[in-house]
């Protein structure tokens, strides 16, 4: 091989033995252009992936009723999850872009003696967005998107493609040049075409300056701002972003830039990436958009305790699925995908998912069990005598009534069983469903009037009802002891709050769900009588039962351990009213988080 | 030229700026000279097409579709153009002004020595000026041939200019000499770390509302000093820790200052001012990962040699607690190495799987989900609170170091009830 040896092509290398060959860029584009035509996942087969169960022997019917159901399930639900994220990310939202369209307007100051500002300082807000970085770019896209709608020209910037400052200022000046070719095409202005020969042109920020000139001058004073957002400032170099606030400042007393650096974790990372000249020439604002267990926090409410006909988790599998979102990266897009793993194993694997057609939402916005639109099969039918649920239910029953004939009917007729016994049971569930949401919101408000530690957020309210009895339970004994400690007049509002949280609940027949053991409606009632006139018990059955004294100020919470009474001023009447409102209070409570619960 | 001025603000880039506006004027010429900033111009063809733009007086616009006077991508591009533009003006003598010039040695070895020699090589008067805070000798090109540039020193201001500056600063209706005072005060407590004249004036422009604020509120006269100055002192405290290094902006102290006031509290001052610079500062982290910032931090500042002595989980607690003490053990080495403590000299580089090791040790529950962990790794290194050390392309034997403050890390052990102090050697 002579020195003038020239390589002809990839292949022709002495050097190398390993060979990347990547398509011509032609082609390259022509398989993005065909990607993005096409949808990018493809179905598997007509039926979506969803397969005759039970070895093959599931109608097809019923598995058509199951992947209508996944379908009629899911879809709200992720746009009820989309929503749910999107009006907790409102508030944060709102408040960057009220500070944009603040910026850069002087704030007359009741202060005296102000002097003016050395040096234009150029307006920065620092968004704080958790370490859920996967979720940033909805987030943000979120904040463009409003921004945009206010009048303003934006650009969001990735690290991932700004590893140098060319790169960044190409992508920040392409972005906001089409926003300003739009909004000038709007207005009919004839500059198109200038903005269409950006592309052979230099970019560099007195570009910017130069369209902004151009831009705002038939419009006059323009309250529009260049927004450039870097949406992870940790993932950008140092020596980049360095250089972007240097370049920036300097032409932010002509062009109003508001640059929004999206944070993961804290102010410090700013100290870290830019030089002490470049922090000085920011006026920063912060604002704090890491709302993820607010939004988990409100997804769950809306899903897992309001929703009665989408998706219930028992205790262990609620807990993984918290402990992904807890334990490892506060993603609620890993939350969502988990949620839909869920829904997906419950449709596509599980016969007994067509019952979820017998339960609908009624116009009253109750639950109500109407008919299955198919026959289950006698599999399907078995299925449902083999869970445990059902045999705890049907011995209770034999044990209460003694009815041995509707015993063996339930385990030997199919038409007994579909008709008679399953509307039941699906009864019971949604009765257990709307008294639990109602279980969880009297919890809620009882925790507003106890101590900020006493407080647990709902994903936690919500994994001890599934996974705890009511007695057993130690945040519910906690509290139980608070309310016990309670004046009368913080008693009467709490009692005023319950009563408007029961009569809101749409829980179609309470005798129903409470087995005639309590009657919620009334104990309130009686309740608010007792607690309004302490003298004179509601009950006359009461009267009589005079208590000691003693008897009276001498308290013990649920676990029977006496606690110091701090009402001590209080009469003996009015102690013994107060007693009884916690007791009805808790029976309460212990019915609505139960109802006909745990034998569900 | 070469106009060096080892400080900031020291008025090299205005100085030289009005002269040559000046010089514009009175030699009835325009368009002699082209002012580059190198931060700006970040690529040989800015700083190119936008001299020649200065020099041909061309001003992109729409009419002419946003082009520069001409194309220039390399050396010889700008050489010929020059030559074309300039080679038939006879007589003049045209400047190009160079801001922060030390970055020009980063775009390639010949582009400084070519900018020196540009008059050489056009045939054209072309005198250049370096404005730079790094003296010639440090970005001197390394293979000669550029020629030394006449250096003009710009000293930093002395007491009596600083004061001079600030003074200018006064506001109309605020009497000068009672201003004069209060800078000079400001002056006296800041120019030990502050040498910045802009940060001066920045911090006289926040402090002097609060300091008069009391003569408003009828709580002391002006001539009262001794007493305006007890009342401001909070103030003072604060922009010394906080405002100084920009831990409260400029809108944030002007917008929660005044919410508290001397005349209220002087307590209240300083707990607001605090408050301010800590609002929205919380990171907050899922729970495993907390774990791993707490034992990336432990693998950076303890030894390695010590990792059986803290972590391996013996038959014998009370063995195990003993050995844990780090008290105990740094009792024994806090004589012999006390200026070469790990916390003195920073953290240092560790493997990841022993990071991993004290993680899976310091972790009261088991964690099975290794997959998780390291993508939680991966997080923690896109996010800067891990540095990788090793190269890029290694894929095995990663090296990491812990960029977490002592403080920090105490925040987040304390959040998970995880005492760190007992496992760091040697730290005080």
């Amino acid at each position: 091989m002579t020195d003038t040896y020239k390589p002809m092509d990839a292949f022709d290398s002495m050097t190398e033995s390993t060979f990347i060959l990547k398509p011509p860029a032609q082609q390259q584009a022509a398989a993005k252009k065909t990607a993005s035509k096409s949808s990018s996942i493809k179905p598997i087969s007509a039926d979506g992936g969803f397969t005759r169960l039970l070895q093959g022997k599931e109608s097809s019917e019923s598995m058509e009723l199951r992947r209508r159901l996944f379908s009629e399930m899911w879809e709200p639900l992720e746009k009820l999850l989309v929503d749910t994220e999107q009006h907790v990310n409102q508030m944060g939202v709102s408040e960057v872009c009220s500070y944009v369209d603040s910026s850069y307007t002087r704030v007359e100051s009741v202060e005296k003696g102000q002097l003016d500002q050395p040096f234009t300082e150029m307006s920065t807000a620092v968004a704080f967005a958790g370490v859920n970085t996967g979720d940033h770019s909805k987030l943000f896209g979120s904040l463009q998107e409003q921004l945009v709608t206010g009048g303003h020209h934006v650009a969001l910037l990735e690290s991932q493609y700004c590893t140098s400052l060319a790169c960044m200022l190409k992508s920040m000046l392409e972005q906001i040049l089409a926003s300003l070719e739009v909004s000038q095409s709007s207005k009919g202005s004839g500059r198109q075409a200038a903005a269409g020969s950006a592309k052979t042109i230099a970019y560099d920020m007195g570009l910017l300056k130069l369209w902004w000139d151009e831009a705002s001058a038939g419009a006059g004073a323009s309250a529009n701002r260049v927004v450039v957002i870097l949406q992870d400032f940790e993932g950008f170099a140092p020596m980049v972003v360095d250089d972007f606030v240097r370049i920036a400042t300097s032409y932010c007393h002509s062009v109003p830039i508001v640059v929004v650096l999206g944070l993961a974790t804290s102010y410090e990372s700013i100290h870290q990436s830019l030089s002490k000249a470049s922090i000085s020439m920011l006026n920063v604002e912060k604002f704090n958009l890491q709302r993820s267990k607010q939004c988990i926090d409100a997804a769950i409410r809306r899903v897992l305790v309001e929703a009665t006909d989408t998706l219930s988790f028992g205790a262990e599998a609620y807990k993984s699925l918290l402990d992904q979102f807890l334990l490892y990266n506060f993603s609620i897009t890993g939350f969502v995908k988990k949620l839909k793993f869920a829904a997906m194993d419950f449709f596509y694997a599980q016969p007994l998912s067509v019952l979820a057609s017998m339960l609908k939402r009624s116009a009253s916005g109750a639950l109500a069990v109407v008919g299955c639109p198919i026959r289950l099969s006698p599999e399907q039918l078995e299925l449902v005598r083999m869970q445990k649920s059902v045999q705890r239910f049907l011995e209770q029953q034999l044990e209460e009534t003694g009815d041995s004939q509707h015993f063996r009917l339930a385990l030997s007729s199919d038409e007994y069983m579909q008709n008679s016994v399953l509307p039941q049971l699906l009864r019971r569930l949604a009765s257990f469903r709307a008294g639990y949401c109602l279980g969880i919101d009297l919890v809620v408000a009882l925790q507003d009037v106890v101590p900020e530690s006493l407080q647990k957020p709902i994903r936690t309210l919500h994994y001890y009802a599934i996974s705890q009895r009511f007695d057993d339970c130690m945040h519910w004994k906690a509290l139980s002891a608070v309310m016990r400690r309670m004046k009368a007049p913080d008693m009467d509002r709490l009692l005023a709050r319950i009563n408007a949280i029961v009569e809101a609940a749409a829980i179609p027949d309470w005798d129903f769900a409470t087995k005639n053991e309590v009657d919620i409606p009334l104990l309130l009632q009686q309740t608010g009588e007792l607690l309004a006139n302490p003298e004179q018990p509601a009950n006359p059955a009461d009267a009589g039962a005079a208590e000691p004294a003693k008897r009276v100020r001498t308290r013990t919470d649920m676990e029977n351990r006496p606690f110091l009474l701090f009402d001590n001023n209080s009469s003996d009447h009015m102690l013994k009213a107060l007693d009884q409102c916690c007791a009805n209070i808790e029976a309460i409570l212990r019915v609505s988080l139960a109802l006909v619960g745990h034998d569900v | 030229m070469e106009a060096i001025g080892e400080r900031l603000a020291t008025g090299k880039t205005s100085v030289i700026q009005d002269m040559f506006k000046e010089y514009e004027g009175v030699a009835g010429t325009s368009r002699c000279y082209a002012y580059i900033n190198s931060v700006e111009c970040f690529t040989s063809r800015l700083l190119f097409e936008r001299t020649l733009n200065a020099w041909s007086g061309h001003v992109p616009c729409a009419e002419n579709r946003f082009s520069n006077y001409a194309r220039c991508d390399n050396l010889v591009d700008f050489v010929n153009n020059v030559r074309d533009l300039l080679g038939s003006k006879h007589g003049a003598t045209y400047y190009l002004v160079v801001d922060q010039a030390e970055r020009l040695r980063d775009r390639g070895p010949m582009l400084l020595t070519t900018l020196l020699r540009l008059s050489e090589l056009t045939g054209v008067d072309i005198s250049v000026v370096l404005i730079s805070n790094v003296v010639w000798d440090k970005f001197r090109p390394r293979h000669g041939g550029a020629a030394d540039p006449v250096s003009v020193y710009f000293p930093y201001y002395s007491k009596e200019q600083i004061l001079q500056v600030l003074a200018k600063d006064c506001p109309l209706e605020e009497p000068a000499g009672f201003f004069l005072t209060f800078v000079d005060a400001v002056y006296e407590v800041f120019h030990r770390n502050c040498v910045d004249l802009n940060e001066l004036r920045h911090l006289v422009a926040m402090l002097y509302p609060k300091f008069v604020q009391p003569v408003f509120e009828k709580q002391a006269t002006r001539n009262e000093f001794g007493r305006l100055f007890k009342l401001c002192q909070p103030y003072f405290t604060a922009a010394s820790e906080r405002l100084y290094l920009r831990e409260i902006s400029t809108s944030e102290w002007q917008k929660h200052s005044t919410v508290a006031s001397v005349k209220n509290n002087p307590e209240d001052v300083a707990t607001c001012i605090y408050h301010m610079a800590e609002n929205n500062d919380g990171m907050e982290l899922p729970h495993y990962t907390k774990y791993l910032v707490i034992a990336a931090y432990l693998a950076s500042y303890n030894p390695s040699r010590l990792d059986v002595q803290y972590f391996a989980r013996g038959k014998d607690p009370s063995q195990k607690r003993k050995r844990k003490g780090g008290a105990l053990v740094a009792a024994v080495d806090e004589d012999a190495g006390a200026r070469d403590r790990q916390q003195l000299l920073g953290p240092k580089s560790f493997a990841i799987e022993r990071m991993l090791a004290i993680f899976y040790s310091i972790i009261a529950e088991p964690v099975d989900s290794a997959v998780d962990v390291q993508t939680q790794i991966a997080s923690l290194i896109t996010l800067r609170l891990l540095t990788k050390t090793s190269a890029g392309e290694r894929l095995d034997g990663i090296k990491c170091k812990c960029n977490v403050s002592l403080e920090v890390v105490r925040g987040i052990a304390k959040s998970v009830r995880f005492d760190v102090d007992r496992y760091l050697y040697n730290f005080k």
